[in-house]
C-alpha cells in the first residue's frame, strides 16, 4: 500500500495520521492454504486416533448449528429495532395521548440516542415535523429555537417548493447564514404555520443525548415551548433521550417545569437489554439451536449471569459472544460432540468406547446396577462393549432429549402465557432449575404459588451427560472472554517460561543454550528486580542492581562466540561487559515505559524513574 | 373619556389604578405604564378582562419570553402594529413595511414613524396599547434595553395620529428599582394570601366536575341520587383540601396548587363511593395518601404500598439501565482516589498493617480545616484507582473456606477485561473525566483522571451496593 502512495508522490492525509500513531496493530498474514482444500481448524481428538471424517463431520455439525443460531439471533436483534420504533410512534399518536394543552413527553431511558422517530404520513391537514437537537445545537435558548425554526421551515418549504434547494446547514460555529430573510425564525413561524402552509402542525422535538444540554438552558426551552400552547392548530411532542437516568432530570429541571412534563409523559426503556426480553429470546433460540441435547452445566450459565451482570451496554453480544465461545470450544475440544447428530453413531468405534466407560454417570450407573444385584453378564457386556452392549446403550440414551431444557421452556410459558409474567430472566431461571431450586426463584412473583406443583421440576443426572454439557470447568471461557491483560503481562515477565516457546530448538548452539538457561529476556530480568523496589527508582541504582544479576561468563561468552563483527569487536575492549549491560538495561528501560510499567517523573530530571504500576498498594 | 372597571377577585384596587391610566385619550394616558408582581398574581388576567371590558381600546399583546433576544422582540413590535393597524383601519391605503429590516432601535423608530405616517388622514386620535407581558423574563435582558423602550416614546412624531402606548408586566422588583428615577407609573400586584388563593382555585370546581374521571366513577359507582350542587361540594371540599395540604410546600404559587389539583383529581375520584360522596371526612380518610405526598418526581407513578415497598420497587425499575456493580465500586473508588490524600491509602486499605514504617502508617495526625469534599477533585493515575478498586470490591467466596474450590478461587479482583470496559463506560457517560478530551490513550500513564460525581450521587451509588463510603470521610476533616 504504501509503495502506492509514494507514487503519487502527494501527501497523503492517512499516512499522516498513521506516522503519528503511538502504536500499530500488525495482522501477520497467515499462510494460505494450498491446493484449495478445504481447511478445517480443528484437530484430531482422541489422542489423534480419531477419525479424519469425525474431525470434518465435527466440523460441519458445528458450522452448521453455529450458522443457524446466528441467523436467530440476527432476527431477533432486527426485531428490537422494530419493535421500538412502533411503540414510539404508538406513544406520539395515540389519540387518547394528545392531551389538550400540554406536551406528550417520552423520556427514553439508557439510550443512546440513535434511536429513530418515524412519524406518520403527513395528509392534507397535518403537517408532520421531527426536529432533532443535540447538545452542540444547544448552547443557548436562542440558537436552539432560531435552528428548529429553521429546521421546521425548511422541511415545510421543501415540501411545498420542492424545487428551491435547502442545503443542511449543520455548520458547528455561531450564528448560521440565514438562507432567506422574510423569514423571521421564531415561534411567530409556529403561530403562523396554518396561514402559511394550510396545515396542522405536529412537532416531534428529539433531544438527544439530554444529559449533556445544560438543563438551565433546556429548562428555559421548554418554558419558551410552552407558550405554543395557546395556538390550536399546534401540538408538540417532546422526547428526551436520557442516557443517566430519570431522578438525574428531575434534579436539574424546575419543579414547575417538571410538573408540566408530569401532564402527560411516558417511559420508555430502550436500552438493548432492556428487561429480559430479548436475552431470554436469544437464550431460548440457544437452547433450540441443540436441539435440546446439550446440557449446560450450572457453573456455565452462573458465569453468564455473572459477566452479563458487570455489563450493561452491550449485554446481547456479549450473551451471544459467551455462548458463541463455548459451543466453539465444546466442538473442539470434545470428541464425542459428533453423536449431537445421532446419524453419525456409525463411527462409534472403540475408541469412543474406552472413554464412554470411564465417565462417572456411567460409572454410578454401573455401581447401581452391581447394588441391585443385576446379572454379572450384563453388567460386563456393558464394560467391555461385548456383543455392543455398551454401544446400544449408548445410542438409546444419545436420542433423549435434556429433560431441563424442556421444563425451562414449559415454565416459560407458563409464565408468559398463564401468569402474563415477562420479567423474569430465563438464564437465570435455567441456573436455579439446574440447582434445583426454581421453587425460590418463582417465589419471586406471587401469582406463581398456586401453580408450584405444576412448575416443580427435580433436577436429574442423565447418563453420559457429561458428554453434552458446556462448561466453563478450566477457566477458558473466563481467560479468553475476560482476559485481565494486566496481570497477565506481569505474570509473563516473571515466568516467561511459560509463554516463550521452549529452549531445545537452539540445542545445536551450546554457547548460546547456555545462556538461555541462566538469564531471563532483559524485560523479564529487569521485571524481578522492577517488583521489589520501591515507588521511585534511582536509575542508576537500577542499573547496578541489574548488572550484578546478568551473568557475566555467559555474556561475554556468547559474545565471543558471535559470528556478528561489531560483537567482536566489543567484546576485545576491556568494558565489554559493562557496555553490555547499559544496552540491555536500556533497551528493557524503554521497553517498560512503553509498557506503561514506569514513568520519568520530568523531562529535565533522568535520575528517578516512577513506578507506575503496583499491586496491592 | 368613560372607561369600564372590570370585576376582578381581589384585584379592585388595582383595576381602578388601570382604569385611571388606561383611556382612549392619548392626552392623559401615559406613554408608560408598569405593572409589577410575581407570578401568580394576576397580572395578565387583570389587564386582559380590563381590556375585555373596553373593547375599544386597542391593544397588542408580545410576550418577549417567546421572542427570546432583543433583536426578534423589535421585529414582533413592528410586525404585530403594523397588522393590527391594518385591521383596525382597513380603509386607509397602506403599503407594507417589511418588519424583518428592524435589526436596531433606531429602525424600529424609523419603521413607526413611516407607518404611523400613513394613518396621518385619520380623524381622531387614537391610542395603540402594546402590551410586553413579562418584559423581564426576555432571556438576553441587559440593563440597557428597557431604557430604550421607555424613551422610545419621545423619539416618535409627537403629531401622529396614532399615539403608541406601552404596558409593560413584569416579575421581579429588583428589576424595576433600576428604572425608579423614570418615574414611570406602576402598579403594584402582591400576592394573594390563603384565602384569597383557595377562594380563586375553588372557581375551577365546575371545570372538575365535568372532569370525565368523574363521569365514568359516577357510573361505575352507579351514584344516581346527588345533585350538581353537590358534585360542586365534593369538588370545592377537594380543592380546600389541597390547599391546606400543601400549602406550607408551595406557598401561595397558584400554579403549583393548580397542578397539584390537577395531578390528584383523578386518584381522588377514584375514591369516590356511594357511602362515602356525602361524607368528607371519610373520603378524606380513604384518600389520605394523596394529601401526605406530593407525588412532585416523574418516578413516583405508583403510590400504592409501604413507602419501604416503592424504593424497593423504584430499584427495580432503575435496575435494567443502571450501572453494574463494577462500575459501581469504580465509581465509588475513583471518588476516593479524587477526595483522599495518596500519602494514606496504604493505611486505609492495605490489608497488612504497617507495611510502611514511620508517620504514614499512623494515619493522620491534623485533621484538615476544610472538608475535602467542599474542593475540586484532584487528580488520580489510573493505577491508584484499579488498587483502591482491587481493596474495595468485595470477592464474596463461594466455597466453603478450607475446601479445595476455595483455592481456585481468586482471593482479589482482577483488573480484566470487563473492569475497562466499564471504566471506558463511566468515562462515556461522564461520571470520570480525564484531563486531556482528544484522542486518549486510556492506559498511558501521562492521562490523570478525575471523579465528575458530586457527594450525594456517590453517596446513593455506595448505598445501592451497601457499601459504606461515608466511613471513609468520616474524621477527615475538623
Amino acid at each position: 500500500m504504501t509503495s502506492e502512495l509514494d507514487q503519487t508522490g502527494k501527501m497523503n492525509v492517512a499516512e499522516f495520521a498513521d506516522a503519528q500513531r503511538s502504536h500499530y496493530t500488525v495482522y501477520p498474514s497467515l499462510p494460505k492454504s494450498d491446493k484449495g482444500e478445504k481447511h478445517i481448524p480443528f484437530v484430531k481428538l482422541l489422542s489423534g486416533k480419531e477419525s479424519e471424517i469425525n474431525v470434518e463431520k465435527r466440523w460441519e455439525l458445528y458450522h452448521q448449528l453455529h450458522s443457524h443460531f446466528h441467523d436467530q439471533v440476527d432476527h431477533i436483534i432486527d426485531n428490537i429495532e422494530t419493535d421500538l420504533k412502533a411503540e414510539i410512534s404508538d406513544l406520539l399518536y395515540n389519540e387518547n395521548a394528545q392531551k389538550k394543552r400540554c406536551f406528550n413527553t417520552i423520556f427514553l431511558l439508557g439510550s443512546d440516542s440513535s434511536t429513530k422517530i418515524e412519524l406518520p404520513k403527513d395528509t392534507s391537514s397535518q403537517y408532520n415535523a421531527l426536529i432533532e437537537l443535540t447538545p452542540k445545537e444547544s448552547p443557548n435558548v436562542r440558537m436552539m429555537l432560531r435552528r428548529s425554526m429553521y429546521k421546521l421551515y425548511s422541511a415545510a418549504d421543501v415540501e411545498q417548493h420542492p424545487t428551491t434547494k435547502y442545503e443542511d446547514t449543520n455548520d458547528e460555529d455561531g450564528d448560521f447564514v440565514e438562507q432567506n430573510n422574510d423569514v423571521s425564525y421564531d415561534l411567530s413561524l409556529v403561530e403562523n404555520f396554518k396561514r402559511l402552509f394550510g396545515k396542522n402542525l405536529t412537532i416531534v422535538f428529539n433531544f438527544k443525548d439530554v444529559d449533556s444540554i445544560n438543563f438551565n438552558t433546556l429548562d428555559n426551552f421548554i418554558i419558551l415551548l410552552k407558550s405554543a400552547f395557546k395556538y390550536d392548530h399546534v401540538k408538540i411532542n417532546l422526547i428526551f433521550n436520557i442516557n443517566t437516568n430519570l431522578s438525574n432530570i428531575e434534579k436539574n429541571l424546575r419543579q414547575s417545569t417538571i410538573r408540566l412534563l408530569k401532564r402527560n409523559y411516558h417511559k420508555l426503556d430502550v436500552s438493548s437489554n432492556k428487561g429480559f426480553k430479548y436475552g431470554n429470546q436469544i437464550f431460548q433460540s440457544f437452547l433450540d439451536t441443540v436441539d435440546g441435547k446439550l446440557n449446560l452445566s450450572d457453573r456455565f450459565v452462573e458465569f453468564i449471569l455473572d459477566k452479563m451482570a458487570n455489563n450493561t451496554n452491550h449485554n446481547l453480544q456479549l450473551l451471544t459472544k459467551m455462548l458463541d465461545y463455548s459451543l466453539m470450544s465444546y466442538f473442539f475440544q470434545n470428541a464425542f460432540s459428533v453423536f449431537i447428530d445421532p446419524v453419525n453413531v456409525d463411527f462409534l468405534n472403540d475408541d469412543y468406547l474406552k472413554l464412554l466407560s470411564k465417565c462417572p454417570t456411567f460409572m454410578f450407573f454401573v455401581e447401581g446396577l452391581i447394588k441391585q444385584h443385576a446379572p454379572a453378564e450384563d453388567i460386563i457386556s456393558l464394560l467391555t462393549n461385548r456383543n455392543r452392549g455398551l454401544e446400544e446403550f449408548f445410542v438409546e440414551f444419545l436420542v433423549r432429549e435434556n429433560p431441563i431444557n424442556g421444563h425451562a421452556k414449559f415454565v416459560a410459558q407458563f409464565l408468559e402465557d398463564e401468569l402474563h409474567i415477562s420479567d423474569f430472566n430465563l438464564i437465570e431461571l435455567y441456573h436455579n432449575l439446574l440447582i434445583g431450586k426454581l421453587d425460590t426463584y418463582l417465589d419471586h412473583w406471587p401469582a406463581c404459588r398456586k401453580y408450584k406443583d405444576r412448575l416443580h421440576f427435580e433436577p436429574i443426572d442423565t447418563i453420559f451427560q457429561e458428554l453434552f454439557t458446556l462448561d466453563n470447568k478450566s477457566g477458558l471461557l473466563t481467560q479468553s472472554i475476560f482476559p485481565s491483560y494486566k496481570s497477565n503481562l506481569e505474570d509473563n515477565l516473571l515466568s516467561w517460561e511459560q509463554v516463550l516457546p521452549s529452549l531445545d530448538k537452539n540445542a545445536d548452539d551450546p554457547v548460546s543454550k547456555s545462556l538461555d538457561e541462566v538469564m531471563a529476556p532483559v524485560v523479564g530480568q529487569l521485571f524481578k528486580l522492577y517488583r521489589e523496589a520501591n515507588m521511585t527508582i534511582n536509575i542508576y541504582d537500577f542499573y547496578t542492581a541489574f548488572k550484578e544479576t546478568l551473568p557475566k561468563k555467559e555474556i561475554l561468552d556468547f559474545i565471543k562466540d558471535s559470528s556478528n563483527a561489531k560483537l567482536l569487536e566489543l567484546a576485545e575492549s576491556p568494558d565489554a561487559f559493562d557496555k553490555v549491560a547499559l544496552i540491555l538495561f536500556m533497551q528493557a528501560i524503554f521497553a517498560f515505559e512503553n509498557m506503561g510499567l514506569i514513568k520519568f517523573q520530568s523531562t529535565k530530571n533522568y535520575d528517578l524513574v516512577e513506578k507506575c504500576v503496583w499491586k496491592g498498594i | 373619556m368613560n372607561v369600564i372597571t372590570p370585576e376582578v377577585a381581589f384585584r379592585e384596587y388595582q383595576a381602578k389604578c388601570l382604569a385611571s391610566y388606561i383611556s382612549a385619550d392619548p392626552s392623559i394616558t401615559p406613554s408608560n405604564l408598569i405593572l409589577q408582581g410575581y407570578s401568580g398574581t394576576g397580572k395578565t388576567y387583570t389587564l386582559k378582562e380590563y381590556f375585555k371590558a373596553n373593547p375599544d381600546l386597542h391593544a397588542v399583546w408580545l410576550e418577549p419570553v417567546e421572542l427570546v433576544s432583543w433583536k426578534p422582540l423589535l421585529q414582533a413590535i413592528a410586525r404585530t402594529v403594523q397588522y393590527k393597524l391594518k385591521k383596525l383601519f382597513p380603509n386607509v391605503s397602506t403599503m407594507d413595511y417589511d418588519p424583518l429590516q428592524v435589526e436596531e432601535p433606531f429602525l424600529l423608530v424609523k419603521t413607526l414613524h413611516n407607518i404611523f405616517a400613513q394613518y396621518d388622514s385619520l380623524q381622531e386620535n387614537a391610542c395603540l396599547f402594546l402590551v410586553l407581558d413579562g418584559f423581564d423574563s426576555l432571556q438576553d435582558l441587559d440593563a440597557a434595553l428597557f431604557n430604550k423602550y421607555i424613551k422610545l416614546n419621545e423619539l416618535l412624531p409627537t403629531d401622529s395620529k396614532i399615539n403608541l402606548k406601552f404596558i409593560y408586566t413584569m416579575l421581579e422588583t429588583s428589576f424595576l428599582q433600576r428604572y425608579s428615577t423614570h418615574c414611570i407609573p406602576t402598579v403594584m400586584f402582591p400576592r394573594y394570601n390563603v384565602d384569597e388563593v383557595s377562594s380563586i382555585l375553588v372557581t375551577r370546581c365546575g371545570e372538575l366536575v365535568e372532569d370525565s374521571c368523574l363521569r365514568k366513577r359516577i357510573i361505575e359507582e352507579r351514584i344516581t341520587d346527588c345533585t350538581d350542587d353537590q358534585f360542586q361540594s365534593v369538588a370545592a371540599n377537594f380543592i380546600h383540601l389541597i390547599v391546606q395540604a400543601f400549602h406550607s410546600y408551595t406557598g401561595n404559587d397558584m400554579f403549583a396548587l393548580n397542578d397539584l389539583i390537577d395531578f390528584k383529581w383523578p386518584e381522588y375520584v377514584s375514591h369516590i363511593t356511594k357511602e362515602n360522596i356525602f361524607e368528607p371526612l371519610t373520603l378524606y380518610k380513604s384518600a389520605i395518601k394523596l394529601f401526605i405526598s406530593t407525588g412532585d418526581g416523574l418516578g413516583t407513578n405508583e403510590q400504592d404500598g409501604s413507602a419501604v415497598n416503592m424504593i424497593q420497587d423504584n430499584l427495580k425499575n432503575n435496575q435494567t439501565y443502571d450501572l453494574s456493580i463494577i462500575s459501581k465500586y469504580l465509581l465509588i473508588a475513583s471518588y476516593i482516589c479524587s477526595y483522599l490524600e495518596p500519602r494514606y491509602d496504604a493505611s486505609i486499605f492495605s490489608r497488612k498493617t504497617r507495611i510502611i514504617q514511620g508517620r504514614a502508617a499512623y494515619g493522620r495526625r491534623k485533621k484538615k480545616e476544610v472538608n475535602p469534599r467542599y474542593l475540586q477533585p484532584s487528580l488520580f493515575a489510573i493505577e491508584r484507582l484499579l488498587a483502591i478498586f482491587q481493596a474495595i470490591f468485595p470477592m464474596e467466596g463461594k466455597a466453603k473456606s478450607g475446601s479445595l474450590s476455595a483455592l481456585r478461587e481468586e482471593p482479589l479482583m482482577r483488573a480484566n477485561i470487563e473492569v475497562f470496559q466499564n471504566l471506558s463506560e463511566l468515562h462515556t457517560l461522564q461520571l470520570i473525566a480525564t484531563t486531556m478530551n482528544k484522542n486518549i490513550d486510556y492506559l498511558s500513564p501521562k492521562v490523570r483522571w478525575k471523579v465528575n460525581v458530586p457527594w450525594e450521587i456517590i453517596k446513593e451509588i455506595s448505598e445501592s451496593v451497601q457499601f459504606d463510603i461515608s466511613d471513609y470521610f468520616s474524621d477527615v476533616h475538623e
